[in-house]
C-alpha cells in the first residue's frame, strides 16, 4: 500500500481574538441583522437605532458566546431579537399604522410591475400573524438557517421547518388572492 | 443544510424546504418548485437595507469597539442607548461576578465570626469590690467619730504599748484615725496571670512593690519548674490607705484574672473590746488598792488570786485589740501570680502532634465558619436566585406578548 504524504504548506490561520471574530460578524450580518430588525419594527430610525444597539450589547458581551450553544449568527440575532422586542414593548408601535404607508407607497408606483409584485407581497406579508412574519424575516431577510432560527426562537428545528412551510403556503395564497 | 426530519413533516413539505434554501444560496431548484424559488426571490429581494448614513456611522462604532457608546445624533437613537446604560451597572463583568460574590461571602463570614471571636475570647477579670462599702462606712462615721473615741483613746495607746504588743502597729499610719474613729477591715484578693517564664522576676518585684507603698509582704511561696506548676503566692499587708494605689501597681505586673476586695467594719467589736479593757483595768486599780490595805492572810491571798486574774484578762484583751488595730490598719492582700500561657502559643511544649492539633482546630474553626456562613447567605442567594428567575420569565413572557401586539 503506497502511503500518501500530504504537506502542509500553508501557514496555519492565527486564532482570531473574539474582537475580532466579532467584527467579521459585523461585516457579514449588518445587513441581515437591520432587515429583520426592520421588518419587525417597520420604522427606519428605529430599525437604525435597534440595529445599533444590538451590536454594541454583542460588543459588550462578546465574552458571554458559547460556541457550543450555538453558532454566532444565532447568538447575533437573539440579541437583536430581544432588543427589537423590547423596543416593541417600550413604543408599542402598532403595524397598522405602517402598512398603510406602505400600501400607499405601493400604490403610487403601481406601474412599475416590480414594484406592483413587491406591493402584493407586503400586503400578503401583512396578512401574516407577528410570529409567521418574524419567521419570514429571519428566514428571507436574515438568511438564518432553520437550525439557527431555531436557536433564536428557542424551538426545535422540526418545528422551526413546519411552522416556516406552513407560512409560506398561507403567504404564497394571500399573494395569489391580491394578486 | 441539516435538518430534523421526523414522521410529521411531509416529503413535499422537505422538498418544498430544500428547494427555498436551494433558492437563497443561489442553487438552481427543480421546475415544480418555480413559483416557489420566484417567492422566495421576491421574499429576498424586499428586505429593506440600511441607509448609507448609517451604515457609515455604524461603521465608525465598531471601528472604534463602542467606545463610550452613546448615540452621536442624539434623537430617538440616542434615547435607546440611554435607556440601557443605567442596566450597566447591574451587567457586572462576567470575570468580576465570583469575585463579587466571594467579597460579599467574606464579609457574611466576617459578620458571623468577629461576634462569635469577641464572645468568646472577650475576658473579663472577675471583679467584686467593696471598697465602696468601706468607703461609705469611713466618710459616714464622720460625724459619729469622736464621740465614740473618747478621751480614753491616748491612755489606752499607753497601755498597749507598755504591754509590749504590736510593735508594727505603733508604727503604721491609721487609717482609722485619719477617717475618723470607724474601725473598718479590708482585706483583698488579686490574681495575676504572668508569663511562666517570668514567675520568679514578677516575685520580687512583688516584694519591692509592696514596699514602695508602705507595706510589707507577710507570707510568700513561689514555685518554679515545670510548665503548668509554676506560680507564687504571696500575703501581702498594706497600709488600708495604699490600697488602691497598690491593687493597681500588682495588677501592672500582667493580666489581671481575677480580683476581690471585701470590706468589714469592726467599730463594734473594737469599742467593746476597748470598754471592756477600761472596766478590768479599773478593776485592777481598785484590786490593788484593797490589796494594800488588807490585813487578813485570807483576804489578802483572795484578792492576789483575782489580780492575777484580771491582769490576764487584761493582757488577752490588749492582745485582742492590738491585732484589730493592726487588721484595720493594714490591709491583707492575698496576691497570686499564676503562670499563664498565651493563647495558641504554648511555650515549650510545641511538638508536631501538638501543632497539627492546632492546626486541625483552626481549620475546623474556619469550616465552622463557612458553614455559618452559608447558612446565613443560603436564604439570601436563594431568595436572589427565584427573584431572578421570575424577572427572567416576566421579562421573556413580556417581550412575546410585545411580538404578539406588534
Amino acid at each position: 500500500m503506497a502511503a500518501t504524504l500530504t504537506l502542509r504548506l500553508t501557514a496555519p490561520r492565527p486564532a482570531e481574538t473574539a474582537q475580532q471574530r466579532l467584527e467579521r460578524l459585523y461585516r457579514t450580518s449588518r445587513d441581515d441583522v437591520y432587515a429583520y430588525v426592520a421588518s419587525m419594527l417597520r420604522d427606519q430610525t428605529l430599525a437604525e437605532d435597534v440595529t445599533a444597539l444590538a451590536f454594541e450589547r454583542a460588543f459588550r458581551r462578546r465574552g458571554l458566546f458559547d460556541a457550543r450553544r450555538g453558532s454566532e449568527r444565532a447568538w447575533l440575532f437573539g440579541i437583536a431579537r430581544n432588543a427589537a422586542l423590547d423596543e416593541l414593548r417600550r413604543r408599542k408601535r402598532s403595524a397598522a399604522a405602517v402598512l398603510e404607508q406602505s400600501a400607499r407607497a405601493g400604490a403610487e408606483s403601481a406601474r412599475d410591475e416590480a414594484v406592483l409584485g413587491r406591493t402584493v407581497l407586503r400586503k400578503a406579508m401583512g396578512e401574516l400573524s407577528p410570529r409567521e412574519r418574524e419567521l419570514i424575516a429571519l428566514k428571507f431577510f436574515a438568511g438564518l438557517s432553520n437550525g439557527e432560527i431555531a436557536r433564536v426562537l428557542g424551538l426545535s428545528e422540526s418545528n422551526v421547518g413546519t411552522s416556516l412551510h406552513r407560512t409560506i403556503t398561507k403567504l404564497r395564497k394571500a399573494c395569489d388572492e391580491e394578486a | 443544510m441539516k435538518r430534523h426530519r421526523n414522521n410529521v413533516t411531509s416529503a413535499e413539505t422537505v422538498s418544498e424546504l430544500d428547494a427555498i434554501d436551494a433558492t437563497l444560496a443561489g442553487a438552481p431548484v427543480p421546475a415544480q418548485h418555480a413559483r416557489l424559488a420566484d417567492l422566495a426571490r421576491e421574499l429576498r429581494a424586499s428586505r429593506r437595507a440600511p441607509g448609507q448614513d448609517f451604515v457609515a456611522t455604524l461603521d465608525a462604532k465598531v471601528a472604534q469597539g463602542f467606545a463610550g457608546a452613546v448615540a452621536p445624533t442624539g434623537g430617538r437613537r440616542a434615547r435607546v442607548l440611554m435607556w440601557t446604560k443605567p442596566l450597566r451597572p447591574m451587567g457586572v463583568s462576567p470575570l468580576s461576578r465570583p469575585a463579587l460574590a466571594a467579597a460579599l461571602t467574606a464579609l457574611v463570614a466576617v459578620a458571623v465570626a468577629v461576634p462569635l471571636a469577641v464572645s468568646r475570647g472577650g475576658h473579663h477579670p472577675e471583679r467584686v469590690s467593696g471598697a465602696a462599702v468601706g468607703e461609705a462606712h469611713s466618710g459616714g462615721a464622720k460625724s459619729a467619730g469622736p464621740a465614740l473615741a473618747g478621751p480614753e483613746e491616748p491612755a489606752l495607746r499607753g497601755d498597749e504599748k507598755a504591754a509590749g504588743a504590736g510593735a508594727n502597729a505603733a508604727a503604721a499610719p491609721s487609717s482609722a484615725a485619719a477617717a475618723g474613729s470607724r474601725r473598718v477591715e479590708r482585706t483583698a484578693t488579686l490574681d495575676v496571670g504572668v508569663a511562666p517564664g517570668s514567675i520568679e522576676s514578677t516575685s520580687q518585684r512583688v516584694f519591692t512593690l509592696a514596699s514602695s507603698v508602705g507595706g510589707y509582704v507577710r507570707q510568700s511561696n513561689v514555685s518554679s519548674g515545670a510548665p503548668g506548676q509554676s506560680g507564687a503566692s504571696f500575703d501581702v499587708r498594706i497600709p488600708s490607705s495604699s490600697v488602691s494605689r497598690a491593687i493597681a501597681e500588682f495588677s501592672q505586673l500582667g493580666h489581671v484574672r481575677s480580683e476581690n476586695d471585701t470590706t468589714n467594719d469592726v467599730t463594734e467589736q473594737f469599742n467593746s473590746l476597748r470598754d471592756l479593757l477600761g472596766t478590768l483595768q479599773a478593776e485592777r486599780a481598785s484590786l490593788l488598792r484593797r490589796l494594800a490595805s488588807a490585813s487578813a492572810p485570807q483576804q489578802e491571798a483572795a484578792l492576789k488570786a483575782r489580780v492575777q486574774y484580771v491582769q490576764r484578762r487584761i493582757s488577752q484583751l490588749q492582745r485582742e485589740l492590738s491585732g484589730l488595730r493592726t487588721r484595720v490598719d493594714y490591709t491583707s492582700l492575698a496576691l497570686t501570680l499564676t503562670a499563664e500561657t498565651p493563647p495558641g502559643a504554648k511555650q515549650g511544649n510545641l511538638t508536631p502532634g501538638g501543632a497539627a492539633r492546632a492546626a486541625g482546630q483552626i481549620l475546623e474553626t474556619a469550616l465552622a465558619v463557612l458553614v455559618i456562613g452559608v447558612a446565613a447567605l443560603f436564604p439570601l442567594v436563594a431568595v436572589a436566585l427565584v427573584a431572578w428567575l421570575a424577572i427572567i420569565c416576566s421579562r421573556r413572557r413580556l417581550r412575546e406578548q410585545a411580538l404578539d401586539g406588534s
